[in-house]
């Protein structure tokens, strides 16, 4: 009898990919809220460690893993945020750190830069894994503006900081706590969700850098993608994202609605900057394949047709009928300025234009029916899009950007710091539509 | 100057010359040493674009016609101006210069002060820039004690800091040359940001760390004191015209039609108004009436102002000054009259906001609600404060002064 080898006739001869071993590292309070959030969620602790100064901190963690730095030099009493003792504190437990990342391939990083431990640990972790042959991936919560400009200014630095020495960095805000319903009556109830929701994107881009994806999108492409980033000076936020699960067949547009809903989406203004969305599908061996084109078409519907979509795929037999979809808008950083194009509204896009060129807390953004073409500023409205009404409305084509200087051809161009030609109007440059 | 007026008073001329029009504002300056305001001639500008020359013969010819307005409002022959300079060439910095006190008792005197302001003036900057503004901030004993006055104090060493602008020489020569061309004398060039802030900041406002914010046609000049002492200036090639522009290509009107829109109806918030609410732009004779939306408006301006205030508060913030600024931020000019500006700044800077829409002056009143010609007033007070540090020759000394001067001019001398 002849055996009929699934994958071909010398599939014995192809080696398969092997999973890589994808440790994430919770370092400092911030860190260790997310890493517990993605213990919770999924059930288990593997791959995932605790960095932690403060004692209390560490006691309270629920990470099988846990290890507390400087116990002789701090006391269990937190590092105070000094990078000296902090770079110390690394050198004192290399032997635990060898221990801890021997034999892994990648090692996410996940911390607060509000200038504490997770700042100040961090970079010294990051030469060191360097020097182990490990890739780095930082996950960076940033501060609320409110918080104070020195917390805000050691973000900065920290940032900036990682990104030099990290393989790719992704920057949350705190700031979207803002939009957090919950917020206004119960703060640490609304940095639960967010932490929630940043532990959710954590989880699901361990399982990306892990897992073999099927599809465009692999776990090297997507650190070479997020490495590419371009710090524009200051810039506390590059990415948004949220998640979505779905069980029945069909109902993935829900999926993609509750992505799009997560409170670190919520946010036209740092949103409209992002001009990559990575769209990561999770499901059970039996997901079809029918599922997912539909949810893919369903997406680019709900998105502006300018913005780059890159989709991974990965199968988890863990997931069983479970289907998962994590949403990353990345904003890599490139400045370009893009003519409007137009935007054939009839074939079911649901595009709400970002009106405000500047500030969520604009007035003009509580308007919430443009019409016009889509750009790729454009953000992806969070409301239902059955409750959407649209004005298919001519509008006219905008200048020539390019060469727009009007009356002041004939003196010096104000170039911004950041390359932006400021004598070109604001609001082509923001993407900001107006009706004529 | 030869005054046809008063001959017991002496007479203070400041110019201006803007991106939107040429000032020219005339104070005499009484024997008390008060400052009167006489009067002030102003006219659109025309070849100018950020506050630079673009075109010689345009710029003269508004200079010009300033000048006259200037002197038949007031009586006085003008001979001499202090001139403002702005420019997007003009770049600003903090240094210091230090020196030992070398004689027996280390008591410092002028010369010592001399001594600096030579080493100051010959700190290294690009051989085609000048500097325009080359002024002492503090002075610091052993010790690194900080006095504003360092004569007759005893110390080894003396350090000064000095903050010093300067630009592109070549540019500067060209608006002294416009001036100079119509047989008027500069005798002194400021800092357009520092002569505003002469009349926008008082001493105690200056001494608890203050923003002073110039939103002109052209250009916004700022400048920053903390502890008395200038700390941070600079120039953004942003200002008026740039709103004006906006709504004009935004809103497909004309550069004119554009400008009366935000003069009448300008304004950065809806204030209330509907978002479906339009406003008549008139018919003229090259185009029909129209109707446009003043949300549309409110958009472009509010988009365009708010970001001209973020790249302040970005570039203080750089420079870490916001902890030393508690006055707060101080905003005059032009372009500051535009509506909700007050409201703008105080969502983008963390300190408190005040608008300098009137100045306190002796004289003429009928310019005191004018806070675009913050500049030159700035410019009198900066003069006057300089007059009365060193007063200029008077009585027989002058008249023989001008007399070899004349006599030079007609080629006898």
């Amino acid at each position: 009898m002849i055996e009929f080898k699934r994958n071909g006739a010398f599939a014995h001869e192809q080696p398969e990919e092997a999973e890589r071993v994808v440790k994430v590292i919770g370092i400092g309070g911030a860190g260790t809220n997310v890493i517990d959030r993605i213990i919770l969620d999924s059930n288990s602790s593997e791959n995932i460690v605790c960095l932690e100064t403060d004692q209390q901190t560490h006691a309270a963690s629920v990470s099988n893993h846990r290890v507390l730095m400087g116990k002789i030099l701090l006391r269990g009493l937190g590092a105070g945020g000094d990078p000296e003792i902090c770079a110390t504190l690394v050198d004192d437990e290399i032997d635990e750190i060898h221990k801890i990342f021997t034999g892994v391939h990648i090692a996410v990083l996940v911390c607060g830069l509000g200038g504490d431990t997770g700042t100040s640990v961090t970079p010294a972790l990051i030469t060191c894994l360097r020097e182990m042959g490990i890739k780095t991936v930082v996950v960076g919560i940033t501060p609320l503006m409110g918080e104070g400009r020195r917390r805000v200014a050691l973000a900065r630095d920290a940032a900036t900081e990682l990104r030099k020495q990290a393989d790719a960095v992704l920057l949350f805000s705190n700031e979207r706590i803002v939009h957090v319903p919950e917020a206004q009556e119960d703060m640490r109830g609304a940095f639960g969700i967010l932490n929630q929701n940043v532990a959710l994107i954590v989880r699901s881009l361990a399982q990306l850098l892990r897992m073999p994806s099927i599809a465009e999108m692999t776990g090297d492409h997507l650190i070479e993608t997020l490495g590419r980033y371009v710090s524009r000076k200051g810039d506390l936020e590059n990415v948004w994202g949220g998640a979505g699960a779905w069980f029945e067949e069909g109902a993935g547009k829900d999926a993609i609605f509750q992505a799009l809903g997560s409170p670190l989406f919520l946010d036209g203004h740092g949103w409209r900057k992002a001009d990559r969305l990575v769209a990561f599908v999770e499901g059970g061996a039996s997901m079809p394949v029918s599922e997912y084109q539909k949810l893919m078409e369903q997406l680019r519907k709900e998105l502006p047709i300018e913005m780059h979509v890159n989709t991974g795929v990965a199968i988890n037999p863990a997931m069983q009928g479970r289907l998962q979809l994590t949403l990353l808008a990345i904003r890599s950083g490139e400045d370009e300025v893009v003519v409007d194009e137009p935007h054939d509204l009839e074939k079911g896009g649901k595009i709400e234009l970002s009106e405000d060129g500047v500030s969520a807390s604009a007035p003009l953004e509580e308007k919430e029916e443009v019409a016009g073409p889509a750009t790729p500023v454009a953000r992806i409205s969070r409301k239902s899009h059955r409750q959407q009404k649209y004005f298919n409305e001519q509008v006219e084509l905008p200048f020539d950007v390019k060469t727009l200087r009007g009356r002041f051809e004939k003196a010096d161009p104000t170039i911004h710091p950041n390359g932006e030609n400021l004598d070109q109007p604001t609001y082509i440059r923001l993407g900001i539509k107006i009706r004529l | 100057m030869f005054l046809l007026k008063r001959n017991n008073v002496d007479v203070l001329v400041a110019l201006e010359v803007g991106t939107s029009k040429v000032v020219a504002a005339v104070a005499e300056l009484r024997e008390d040493g008060t400052l009167t305001l006489l009067g002030v001639g102003e006219v659109p500008s025309s070849g100018l674009r950020k506050a630079e020359v673009v075109d010689f013969n345009d710029a003269q010819a508004c200079i010009r016609q300033a000048l006259h307005k200037a002197e038949k409002e007031t009586d006085v022959e003008i001979r001499e101006v202090s001139l403002a300079l702005s420019g997007l060439h003009i770049k600003s910095r903090t240094d210091s210069v230090r020196t030992v006190i070398c004689d027996e008792e280390r008591i410092i005197t002028g010369e010592h002060l001399d001594e600096l302001r030579n080493l100051a003036e010959h700190l290294g900057i690009s051989s085609d820039h000048v500097f325009i503004f080359l002024e002492a901030q503090q002075y610091l004993l052993d010790h690194r004690t900080p006095v504003r006055e360092p004569i007759g104090q005893v110390s080894h060493t003396l350090e000064a800091l000095y903050h010093l602008a300067y630009g592109v020489k070549t540019r500067f020569l060209t608006t002294a040359r416009c001036v100079g061309q119509l047989g008027v004398h500069v005798n002194r060039y400021a800092l357009a940001s520092f002569a505003m802030s002469r009349a926008v900041l008082d001493d105690e406002t200056r001494q608890r760390g203050a923003v002073a914010i110039d939103l002109g046609a052209g250009v916004t000049n700022y400048i920053v004191y903390v502890n008395g002492s200038i700390v941070h200036s600079g120039v953004l090639g942003v200002g008026g015209d740039h709103l004006t522009q906006d709504l004009s290509v935004g809103l497909r009107l004309t550069y004119l039609k554009a400008e009366n829109l935000k003069k009448q109806h300008g304004n950065l918030f809806m204030d209330g108004h509907q978002p479906e609410e339009r406003i008549l732009i008139e018919k003229d004779m090259t185009s029909e009436e129209r109707w446009i939306y003043r949300e549309s408006m409110t958009r472009i301006l509010y988009a365009r102002q708010r970001e001209l205030l973020q790249l302040i508060e970005r570039d203080m913030e750089d420079a870490g000054l916001w902890s030393q600024v508690h006055a707060g931020v101080f905003l005059t000019g032009g372009a500051s009259q535009i509506k909700g500006l007050q409201q703008l700044a105080q969502e983008v800077f963390t300190a408190p906001v005040t608008m300098v829409h009137e100045h306190a002056f002796l004289g003429s009143q009928a310019y005191s609600k004018r806070p675009d010609l913050s500049t030159v007033l700035g410019l009198l007070l900066y003069e006057q404060e300089k007059q009365l540090q060193n007063p200029r020759q008077g009585g027989w000394r002058k008249i023989t002064q001008t007399m070899t001067e004349w006599l030079k001019s007609v080629g006898l001398f």
